[in-house]
């Protein structure tokens, strides 16, 4: 048993506690209330310090990608659509990255394949710490991973191949999903005839699954390639989440209209450029919120240190987010869009105990800085206090 | 005349002081004192409660100089590793430049550096980030020497079996660049004219430093050695190994500009060592914070957010102030015109409604460039 006495608790659960005690069993949040009885419970005193949910980053690389791409098993660049390969089978356990995520107070991240390919594979979340894929995976599939603009243009229009447009982006998902909702009628139709079950397809299995809406479409969309997948996901009834989304501040009432799972925004902190990097607008996450839709920020990691996943969370306090809901961001938000918040993402009875202990308010403070990180219960980051 | 009432100012040299009225006169600072009494005909700022830095100047970047492509640069002269007769001012364009509105962040001038992936990659220059026309916005052309060791050097050419394709052969390219320059004297009729060693002469004569780009600390205590019989100025750049041992640097008072932390999980921005960074300052070695990685740019927020990353690892708020203005001005030899609220420097002044490096809750409610407020100035809709 693990009680963390006398902390400020941002709970991402519509209650903020000013002085509350957090008791944890067999990983997981067994009581929250105030002064608890704890007896034989190791003490974590946070008199003056700040507690979170475990940050979830819902969009990230990490492990799959080395920083400077010389090594990468997150895009199967073979052909523009590839549903049938799973990020998970690319997480690197062992890599580094997780060390510093879990400095950052980063405890769940949402692994995708890269943006090479249009259809990219499909989407796990792991958490930070653990001995094995099958220890740290807590949910996958989580999405199936698609991009729309220059990254797939990048890699097939250099070889003469499609897509070489937008126009030829927009094609190859809507043949995809064809295809996939061609094949679900197919195997429909069989009932108890099994001779007329179709070849088996590993990709098409996985489109079905999003057609089933068992698991949404997750996005990389900048700028008005927005509104391609906004149609797109209305004309065959799927779930989605807009993800990267700079831009968005020029299409609040298609996105709020669309019904989308999430908007999951970042990272920022890159030179302007005409198109794509035209406009980076996080302002936007505020309007959004405000409007209804889930919000989140990621790092896009390796992309961004995982440092500036809180920074980017400060960038929205700056342009008027309230904290509590800049907080949401983090937390409960993208374990909502990534469908894990039944055991991550807020401090409640029976959830997962993913706890940080900052010192100083994070995202207000530019100093704020993580002194535990705890996972499963179990403490896997301490502040060294000569730091 | 512009009169700033009642500000805190910081004035990029490490004082604070409060209820400060700032004179700007023209392009320039007039008055910096207590209540400044003015009948003229004068527009008053007020700036209560308000705090006021000097405009923020990021070291080495590649504004204005890449795009319209993400592959696009006018920067990399690859068709040799050494090129120090490369300069930077052809390849800036003002309004690839003034796209970013880096002032929106308090960033009023920038080093702009050519290639960091050739040994020897050309002059450096300094540039306002506001502007219509780049010589007007250019505060120095050839302010610096940009140079590489790192790994960025043998990607590119060693690739194409070309040296270098190691450290070591960066390393022989650049002891000869620097031994063939010395021993060249144009004075003498029977030699040639050789563009690289009269760029290099500069160097060698102590006019402009040699900004070096290196790693880690084995990276800089080599160009040490390497080093050490020549009498030039070197700052190193990228210096994410820096310590108090590293190249012998608190004898030679060596310059550092620190490289980006935001971007990229690398083993090179996780070895900062931010205790003898602070150590370093007090014993007077200018270190510099920038957002420059090997020609990876960044965005308006990048040097604030560098700047951030510092105070929280534990340098004071100040002397971060100090890293983003008054040092980088002495790094790049522009200290006479900018880096500092001072009578006589240029009008870059940038108004927060809090201190930005403590605070998130902190926005730029006008920011002064050359005595003018561009904060809401016109958006660039060209193509850029």
């Amino acid at each position: 048993m693990l009680v963390i006495k006398s902390a400020k608790i941002y709970t991402s659960a519509d209650r903020v506690i000013e002085k509350g005690d957090i008791l944890i069993e067999d990983g997981k949040i067994k009581d929250i209330g105030t002064s608890l009885n704890a007896k034989g419970a190791a003490t974590i005193d946070a008199d003056g310090l700040i507690v979170t949910p475990g940050l979830i980053d819902a969009h990230s690389h990490i492990s799959g990608f080395e920083t400077d791409m010389s090594d990468q098993d997150l895009n199967e660049m073979t052909n523009n659509a590839t549903p049938q390969v799973e990020a998970i089978y690319s997480v690197d356990t062992a890599s580094k990255m997780f060390e510093r995520v879990i400095q950052s107070g980063i405890t769940t991240s949402a692994i995708a394949p890269g943006s090479g390919n249009v259809v990219g594979g499909l989407v796990c979340a792991v958490k930070s710490y653990g001995h094995s894929i099958e220890d740290m995976c807590i949910k996958n599939p989580v999405a199936l991973k698609m991009a729309l603009g220059g990254n797939p243009k990048g890699v097939y229009g250099k070889r003469n191949q499609m897509p070489m447009t937008r126009m030829g982006i927009a094609h190859v998902i809507r043949e995809t999903l064809i295809k996939g909702r061609e094949y679900l009628r197919k195997k429909e139709a069989v009932k108890d005839d099994e001779s007329k079950m179709p070849p088996f397809d590993l990709g098409l299995e996985n489109v079905c699954r999003v057609l089933k809406k068992e698991i949404p479409l997750k996005v990389h969309c900048e700028q008005f390639d927005m509104l391609t997948i906004i149609s797109i996901a209305k004309e065959f009834d799927v779930e989605f989440t807009l993800d990267h989304a700079w831009g968005a501040s020029d299409f609040y009432d298609d996105i709020v209209e669309s019904g989308c799972k999430g908007v999951i925004y970042g990272p920022i902190g890159v030179p302007l450029l005409p198109g794509e990097c035209g406009k980076i607008d996080i302002y936007s996450l505020v309007e959004l919120d405000r409007r209804g839709v889930t919000c989140a920020i990621m790092t896009d990691g390796p992309i961004l240190n995982p440092d500036v996943l809180i920074v980017q969370a400060g960038e929205v306090i700056r342009f008027g987010g309230n904290i509590e809901r800049v907080l949401n961001m983090l937390t409960i938000n993208p374990a909502k869009i990534i469908g894990v918040d039944d055991r991550v993402g807020s401090i409640e009875k029976g959830k997962d105990a993913d706890i940080v202990i900052f010192k100083g308010m994070p995202a207000v403070d530019t100093n704020a800085t993580v002194e535990y990180t705890i996972i499963n219960g179990e403490v896997v980051y301490r502040r060294n206090n000569n730091n | 005349m512009i009169l700033i009432k009642n500000g805190t100012v910081h004035d990029g040299k490490g004082q604070v002081s409060q209820n400060i009225d700032i004179l700007i006169e023209g392009t320039k600072i007039k008055a910096v004192d207590y209540s400044i009494e003015i009948s003229d005909d004068v527009e008053i700022v007020d700036a209560k409660n308000k705090e006021i830095f000097p405009g923020f100047i990021e070291s080495l970047n590649v504004w204005g100089c890449m795009g319209p492509g993400w592959e696009d640069n006018d920067l990399n002269e690859h068709s040799d590793p050494i090129t120090p007769e490369m300069n930077v001012l052809y390849a800036f364009d003002q309004d690839g430049m003034a796209f970013q509105r880096v002032f929106e962040y308090g960033v009023t001038c920038a080093g702009i550096t050519p290639t960091t992936s050739n040994v020897i990659g050309g002059h450096a220059a300094v540039f306002k980030t506001y502007g219509k026309h780049p010589y007007e916005m250019l505060v120095k052309e050839k302010a610096a020497m940009v140079a590489s060791i790192t790994d960025a050097t043998k990607k590119v050419y060693g690739k194409r079996n070309v040296s270098p394709m190691t450290k070591m052969g960066a390393f022989a390219l650049l002891k000869e660049a620097l031994i063939k320059a010395y021993n060249y004297d144009s004075s003498k009729e029977e030699v040639d004219y050789d563009a690289k060693c009269e760029a290099l002469r500069k160097v060698l004569n102590k006019e402009i430093p040699l900004f070096i780009n290196c790693n880690t600390k084995s990276e800089m205590d080599a160009v040490e050695l390497a080093l050490r019989d020549f009498s030039i100025d070197i700052v190193f750049t990228g210096a994410f190994g820096i310590d108090e041992s590293t190249a012998k640097i608190t004898e030679k008072k060596t310059g550092v500009i620190l490289g980006d932390l935001t971007n990229a999980m690398s083993y090179k921005n996780r070895q900062v060592d931010f205790e003898s960074i602070s150590n370093l300052m007090k014993k007077g070695i200018d270190i510099a914070i920038s957002s420059c990685g090997d020609l990876v740019s960044s965005g308006k927020e990048s040097l604030l957010w560098n700047a951030i990353l510092c105070y929280k690892y534990g340098l004071k708020s100040e002397d971060v102030v100090r890293m983003i203005t008054s040092i980088p001005a002495k790094l790049l030899g522009v200290d006479d015109k900018v880096g500092s609220i001072e009578a006589g420097k240029d009008a870059d002044i940038v108004i927060w409604t809090g201190n930005p490096i403590e605070t998130y809750n902190a926005v730029v409610q006008g920011a002064y460039i050359n005595g003018e407020n561009v904060l809401n100035s016109r958006r660039n809709l060209s193509c850029w």
